[in-house]
């Protein structure tokens, strides 16, 4: 056993297949010169979609850290961008800047929920979102319970205000699944798979697991944040009942455990997923949500890495280059 | 009479091998002592006999019948009992506690609560202490005192005297020999080479996942063992 | 005076939530995994015993003795089927598998009935409205006392059970060590079933006594979650006897709230968690938890 191996992150295949992704990825900016004002409106959703399953695969693939609270920063990105809104910063910007007050608030709230574990973090987060639903309904300002629409948007022409809307959606999309490969790619991505696969054996290998799980828990703050403030953006009316509701989290697992949790593809695969069912079943309303929690229980129990496990086992290379191969050198 | 057979078992750590095609077997009443250094395998087969660690491939026949398929639990009633390594005791049970736990599903035999305590008198003052709080030595002999109260037929005990005190060990072994008594057939892992010899019917040497002697004590030089042990040629099958 | 009486209606309110979160504790303390379905699970009780008091007209705490079986048999059937394959899937499986199951349960409720809010107040009858004036200002319910009284009763038959019974030492050494637990001859998973089958039917009486206390509809269950985890976390996690303190601590927050505004009720509550949680004593209650205590 004395050949030589050499590490390798990608070959022709996966290079080839990461620059498809950069073509899909520009291709996708160009969608509202060409296409209706609904099927924009629809790619915003799906946008949105996605930025939530990569941030839930964030922390449960990646940290280990199972929420049922991130509607907490939905909700509260949502609503800081109407209360930025209220106080006359222009509304895009304003969505900015509340996702980055979503950060601010992950970071306030790190030193609490991350001393929680497994179900204790779940319910940990879920409290806060509930907590923080509680305070936004007691605020006249914001609209109490009733609900509240966002203002400064409706200067810009409809077609116009949507194509915005879907390219900060896009951009933030990109943004995001950038930050994250390049967390898998840095040393933080070795690290992260230690504790998603043991994270004792991790912590006593002397990976340092706090300030890791403080990153994941920030990162998925910020994009949790900016959807729920994207939301608001693309639907101009929330109500606090909904956008700090817990079925957020249901759609996350849903669309995180089907496509391949603690994968980077997987999420990705599952919001389009989610995104198609909802589009054709969503009418049949609580028959709907039974499938959608069934198929859940059904992936966890059978398929818990997901369908993207299906066609990476069979694939003979990767589609990102976020992984390591061995191979002999020469 | 063979009470245990075991045929070409393998048993892995994730990908790794740990018990690479082991035969061997039991006999009923005999005392076996099970050595080896560390990593040869010794804790993962008898684990795997205890239906506690999967078996990859061969065939374990206990009293006739194959074990396969067959939980951990219900090979305990079938009168097949391990005493763990590091004694692993209820912590927050008391001594007695920890001994109806094991006794409450046991099939009917000589053993139970009164009769292990009798058997093992220095456990009587103790038996409302939580294990937690019991010596290195009380703890081994509530474990294996634990493990009666199943009524074994067959009585595996891993690593006797690791991290006892020499008196502890005394006393530990002086309950092996209440067991011999008791007409159990017993197999123990022991790092002790003398202690192991001097107490067993046979001995049983593992290296690298393998059985590299399997010889009757009697007549075995301490020289052959020590050979066995370290691998340095392959040694004599008996 | 007023805020004697609010005190006095917490603790009454804290049986309630003590027993929403016994089950979650037992099921915690023997399994190790926070059953995210148990709100669900308690308001599905409910329903059942709604649809035998509409059918044949029965009082609600005479419905319990057949929907008590049934749920117990229930849990036992969810065990065998769902969480023990799930418990063999890694730590974060029996959480997914548990919230998908909430989803389910909730929807199936929402379909099978309708999102109609509704209440067994009237069919319990006089026990349901009827009180003891104390004062002018104070008065005890007799529901109030009786749910106070039954989370007791429930409490201490488990702590007496997991204590003195044969089946709760097993239970107790399974949840301290389970592989070893199996070495000695204890069919883990069936101790398992058997304490889920308990914490269903602890659930139901709990949902049961909210919706006879109260109002319920099919998606009250995860507020009542949420409830019964505040209570276990206040209480110290894996302590029966603490959850019922729990339980107390919480409803009386949740009344003190109320009688300031009562749009505080609930929020009051949540930053009483909040506070036990960032304080140093939740911190460590929440270190005991790797030691594996059940009671």
């Amino acid at each position: 056993m004395s050949e030589q191996w050499t590490v390798k992150r990608s070959g022709r295949a996966t290079r080839i297949s990461s620059g498809v992704f950069v073509l899909i990825g520009i291709v996708l900016f160009t969608v509202p010169l060409g296409f209706r004002a609904d099927v924009v409106q629809q790619l915003t959703t799906l946008c949105t979609l996605l930025i939530m399953a990569v941030m839930w695969n964030v922390l449960a693939g990646y940290g280990g850290l199972v929420s049922v609270g991130q509607q907490a920063f939905i909700g509260f990105g949502a609503y800081a961008t109407v209360y930025l809104a209220q106080l006359g910063v222009p509304a895009y910007l304003a969505v900015v800047l509340a996702a980055l007050a979503s950060a601010v608030l992950a970071v306030a709230l790190a030193p609490l929920l991350l001393r929680l574990r497994g179900g204790q973090f779940a319910v940990g987060t879920w409290v806060v979102a509930e907590a923080l639903a509680l305070l936004v309904a007691l605020d006249h300002e914001l609209g109490g319970g009733t609900g509240v629409s966002l203002r400064g948007l409706n200067t810009i022409a409809p077609d116009w205000r949507r194509a915005y809307t879907y390219w900060l959606t896009l951009g933030f999309a990109v943004l995001l699944l950038v930050l994250v490969f390049l967390l898998l790619r840095r040393r933080s991505g070795a690290a992260i798979q230690a504790i998603r696969d043991d994270e004792e054996a991790a912590a006593s290998l002397g990976v340092r697991i706090m300030p890791l799980k403080f990153m994941l828990f920030v990162l998925a703050g910020f994009g949790c944040g900016a959807a729920g403030a994207l939301t608001l953006a693309n639907t101009l009316f929330i109500q606090p009942q909904s956008i700090f509701g817990v079925q957020w989290s249901a759609y996350m697992l849903f669309m995180v455990l089907v496509g391949g949790i603690g994968t980077y593809e997987g999420p990705i695969l599952g919001a389009i997923l989610f995104f198609l069912l909802q589009d054709w079943f969503a009418q049949y309303g609580a028959w709907y949500l039974i499938g959608l929690g069934a198929v859940a229980i059904a992936f966890a129990l059978f398929l818990p890495r997901g369908l993207w496990s299906l066609a990476d086992d069979r694939l003979p290379f990767r589609l990102l280059p976020v992984g390591y191969t061995l191979r002999p050198a020469g | 009479m063979t009470l245990l057979r075991a045929e070409n078992v393998e048993a892995r750590h994730g990908l790794l091998p740990a018990v690479r095609g082991i035969s061997f077997g039991i006999a009923e009443g005999e005392v076996l002592a099970l050595i080896g250094a560390n990593g040869a395998g010794k804790t993962t087969l008898l684990r795997t006999l205890a239906g506690a660690h999967p078996l990859t491939n061969g065939q374990i026949t206990y009293d006739g019948s194959d074990l396969a398929g067959i939980p951990a639990h219900q090979r305990v009633r079938r009168g097949i009992a391990y005493v763990p390594e590091g004694r692993r005791l209820f912590p927050e049970l008391t001594v007695e506690e920890n001994l109806l736990v094991a006794g409450r599903r046991a099939q009917p035999g000589p053993w139970h609560l009164e009769s292990v305590l009798a058997a093992f008198p220095a456990l009587g003052p103790l038996r409302d202490r939580p294990a937690a709080k019991l010596s290195g030595g009380q703890q081994q002999a509530t474990a294996i005192a634990r493990a009666l109260m199943t009524n074994p037929r067959l009585l595996m005990i891993d690593e006797v005297s690791l991290g006892l005190s020499p008196k502890a060990v005394e006393e530990v072994y002086a309950c092996m020999t209440v067991l011999r008594d008791s007409g159990a057939t017993v197999v123990l892992v022991e790092q002790d080479l003398g202690r192991a010899l001097s107490t067993s019917d046979r001995v049983v040497c593992l290296l690298e996942g393998r059985i590299v002697l399997d010889a009757d004590t009697e007549g075995l030089s301490r020289e052959e063992v020590v050979t066995a042990y370290f691998g340095f040629h392959q040694a004599r099958r008996s | 005076m007023n805020w004697v009486n609010a005190i006095v209606q917490g603790i009454l309110l804290g049986g309630l939530y003590a027993l929403f979160a016994c089950g979650l504790s037992l099921m915690f303390g023997v399994m190790r995994i926070i059953n995210l379905a148990h709100g669900d699970i308690a308001v599905l009780g409910a329903f059942l015993v709604w649809s035998l008091t509409t059918r044949f007209g029965m009082n609600p705490f005479w419905a319990l003795v057949p929907a008590l079986p049934v749920m117990l048999i229930l849990g036992y059937v969810l065990h065998r089927t769902v969480l023990a394959r799930s418990l063999r899937g890694g730590p974060l499986t029996p959480l997914l598998t548990t919230f998908g199951l909430a989803i389910v349960i909730q929807n199936a409720l929402l379909q099978a009935y309708n999102p109609d809010v509704r209440s067994l107040g009237g069919a319990a009858g006089g026990i349901a409205t009827g009180s003891w004036r104390i004062t002018d200002q104070l008065s005890l319910s007799y529901l109030g006392a009786l749910i106070l009284a039954t989370a007791v009763l429930v409490l201490g038959g488990l702590q007496l059970m997991l204590r003195r019974t044969a089946f709760g030492r097993e239970m107790r050494a399974t949840a301290q060590d389970a592989d070893t637990a199996t070495l000695v001859g204890v069919p883990a998973s069936s101790v398992y079933a058997r304490a889920t089958a308990i914490a269903v039917a602890t659930a139901t009486l709990a949902g049961v006594f909210l919706a006879v206390r109260s109002i319920f509809d099919a998606s009250s269950g995860p507020t009542q979650l949420i409830f019964a985890f505040e209570a276990v976390v206040i209480g110290g996690l894996g302590s029966l006897w603490g959850t019922l303190w729990g339980g107390m601590v919480l409803g009386v927050a949740q009344t003190i709230g109320a009688t300031i505004d009562p749009q505080y009720s609930i929020l009051a509550g949540h930053l009483v968690f909040l506070i036990v949680l960032a304080s140093p004593h939740g911190r460590s209650l929440l270190a005991l938890r790797r030691e594996g205590r059940t009671t």
